[in-house]
């Protein structure tokens, strides 16, 4: 009697499930790791405020001050720089910096200048997440493409699972594989807004240089300017000769009066001191998604118009608000928060999907020990070598040593995980997050005192006790979780093959 | 802050009415239309808080937020289901040797399939903006269409490539519009 036929819709789903695991398994291990370095990454002016707790702070600067504190940047430079900036105080970053093609200061209230600004970690973070350390283009294109392969997994994830409404609550307790398999896809379902346009926004920050690379040389004799020109305006022309430096304070006092219902985030002076100068200030629109939008001003401080992300064409505005989308700062603490609970969510939905393929393997007979004890090395590895990272960076270990201990570190908890198998592994991990981050907390409260107990201080040293205790009571579960695996082990009477 | 509090409120009586039609055992067409109807309507009341696009978004992160509290309410009121463990099976050495070495090899034709992918989908979307940008098709709009439809594409490729079986089938879905987009991009070289 001939075998029964499987049925069109059963083909289907088993192929798109095997899309599915094929993407998850080449590309996972990166993928997690932009998880989580973006989802840190949300909070990143709070750890630059972390890191330097005894900055100067303040909610405002008044023009003119910021006028001194720019000029006296700009003045003390050795080279001549082609840009200067002012980063104005900011809610969740209420500090006044100055920035040139190599340096940044704190400006203290009154303009003068109170220290260098450095963030070593965060910007080993940002780094890692915006190029995973790679060089810029390669890096930027690399990551895009991780972007798009994560929407590709929410594609092929949504093909895979025919009753995805029908099951959407569904959660079954202590099952097993089935309560990992219930937490991938209700998680992934219900996150599924949140995850496709953060991998979506991501893949076009991501690509845009190389798409960019591609139409240039299509229809713009190579100019990538001429491509975004239109959409955040163009610098304009350099004319070398000498100049008296521009206005500064007349533009951003024309700013707090013209439009007082705007942000002011950034002043930026292009080619200063030159015929050619001319500064812009970006603002921030309270009540959209646009990162900001453009106020041009000529050397005299006369307003030129705004290049139109808040008002002109619809491609601007959309366009303009791929940053804010991307990365959560478009409404305050709640929703960097709300972003803190997706970013984990995804963290989980990729950990768990790999764990099912290894344990799927494993019931068909084909099991993979090392691989699996490897992708635990990289799910706890990640996190223990941050935290590493983060200790090494408050020792005065530079950007280039941080890259180096990540990687290098990761590498080691991966190869540890494929030799001590899935739960060593997963100990391993956890132990080493604990160390290195409670390593961290004291590092900084012995390089700091007092200042760790600061406004700028205690809510990352507070999120970090919370994730250490956190950690502790992981570690205990997982420890009693090793135990009774270890005596199950001995019980299991392997079934042979159909 | 009458708009949060009714966007909140329609966004949990929409979740709770998806929360039910999905538990019951007969679909319930009504109640499943009704809440739908009622998150969007929650949607549309935050978008009254704010700029249309800031709104709106906040009302896709509270309406999100929601229904992970009642996954996670489900989670932890649902019964226990202890299960016994699935059983092993094992498989003779040598059949797993090519298990692996077929996984590489899978592996492998993955990321081939990847960069092939990209390729084809900068090619894609490049011809796309030539193509419009000869039409006269506004530059900003233009640009920012391309800019999101290559990760979808490179997304929708990498997924087809993944799940076809038929070698002359995936071959096909490289060459046409690889084919198609440089003729494109010949014929408006420049132009526009």
């Amino acid at each position: 009697m001939a075998s029964p036929q499987p049925k069109q819709s059963a083909i289907r789903v088993a192929k798109a499930l095997k899309a599915h695991s094929l993407v998850a398994v080449i590309f996972g291990a990166l993928i997690y790791i932009l998880a989580v370095t973006g989802t840190l990454s949300v909070f990143n002016h709070e750890f630059q405020r972390w890191e330097q707790p005894d900055a100067p702070e303040m909610t405002r600067i008044d023009p003119q001050a910021a006028e001194r504190a720019a000029l006296a940047v700009f003045e003390g430079e050795k080279t001549k720089s082609t840009h200067l900036y002012i980063n104005f105080p900011q809610e969740d970053l209420p500090r006044t910096v100055i920035t040139t093609d190599t340096q940044a200061f704190f400006a203290r209230s009154d303009g003068t200048i109170a220290g260098a600004e450095t963030f070593p970690w965060t910007q080993f973070l940002l780094d890692l997440h915006y190029y995973l350390h790679l060089p810029s283009t390669l890096g930027l294109t690399v990551v895009g493409a991780l972007g798009a392969l994560l929407v590709a997994l929410s594609l092929s994830g949504l093909l895979a699972h025919p009753r995805i409404f029908r099951d959407a609550f569904r959660f079954r307790r202590g099952a097993g594989r089935l309560t990992t398999i219930d937490l991938h896809n209700r998680l992934g379902v219900w996150t599924l807004p949140f995850h496709f346009s953060n991998a979506l926004t991501g893949a076009i920050l991501g690509l845009a240089s190389v798409l960019a690379l591609a139409i240039a040389a299509a229809g713009f004799e190579g100019n990538t300017d001429a491509v975004f020109d239109p959409v955040f305006g163009a610098d304009p022309a350099p004319q070398e000769a000498g100049a008296p430096v521009a206005q500064i304070a007349g533009p951003i006092a024309f700013m707090e009066r013209d439009y007082p219902a705007l942000d002011l985030t950034h002043f930026v002076l292009h080619d200063p001191g030159t015929a050619g100068q001319r500064s812009s200030i970006i603002a921030e629109h309270p009540d959209r998604l646009i990162f900001g939008d453009y106020y041009n001003f000529d050397a005299a401080g006369a307003y030129l118009g705004n290049v139109g992300i808040s008002d002109g064409t619809i491609g601007q505005q959309v366009t303009g608000s791929v940053y804010n989308v991307h990365f959560g700062n478009w409404g305050g603490l709640p929703v960097k928060l709300a972003y803190l609970v997706f970013g984990l969510s995804l963290c989980l939905v990729v950990a768990s999907g790999l764990s099912i393929y290894f344990g799927r393997r494993e019931a068909n007979g084909k099991p993979a020990p090392r691989l699996a004890g490897a992708w635990q090395g990289v799910v706890w590895g990640t996190p223990a070598m941050l935290a590493t990272a983060l200790a090494a960076s408050l020792l005065g270990l530079a950007s280039g040593g941080l890259v180096g201990t990540f990687w290098t570190g990761l590498v080691v908890m991966v190869a540890a995980g494929s030799v001590v198998g899935t739960l060593q592994a997963r100990l391993l991990g956890i132990a080493a997050t604990l160390a290195a981050l409670t390593t961290s907390l004291a590092l900084y409260y012995a390089k700091f005192g007092g200042a760790a107990f600061s406004e700028a201080g205690l809510p990352v040293s507070a999120a970090g006790l919370v994730l250490c205790v956190a950690a502790i009571g992981v570690l205990f579960r997982e420890s009693r979780h090793a135990k009774n695996s270890a005596q199950q082990a001995t019980e299991i009477v392997p079934v042979p093959a159909e | 802050m009458t708009w949060q509090a009714g966007g909140i409120i329609l966004a949990l009586a929409g979740i709770g009415a998806l929360y039910l039609s999905w538990k019951r055992k007969e679909r319930s067409w009504p109640l499943v239309a009704s809440g739908w109807l009622l998150l969007a309507a929650s949607i549309a009341s935050w978008a009254q808080t704010s700029g249309d696009d800031k709104g709106s978004a906040l009302g896709l992160v509270v309406a999100v937020l929601i229904a992970l509290g009642f996954v996670c309410a489900a989670a932890m009121v649902g019964p226990t289901k202890l299960r016994r463990a699935a059983p092993v099976r094992s498989l003779p050495p040598s059949v797993r040797a090519s298990v692996w070495h077929e996984g590489l090899r899978a592996g492998f034709a993955m990321v081939a399939m990847v960069l092939v992918a990209l390729v084809v989908s900068i090619a894609t979307c490049t011809a796309l903006f030539t193509a419009a940008r000869v039409a006269g098709v506004e530059h900003t709009a233009n640009l920012t269409v391309s800019m999101f439809a290559l990760p979808l594409a490179l997304a929708a490729f990498t997924t087809f490539l993944a799940y076809c079986e038929d070698a002359r089938l995936k071959a096909a879905c490289v060459a046409v519009p690889t084919v198609l987009s440089s003729v494109i991009i010949a014929a408006t070289f420049g132009a526009g």
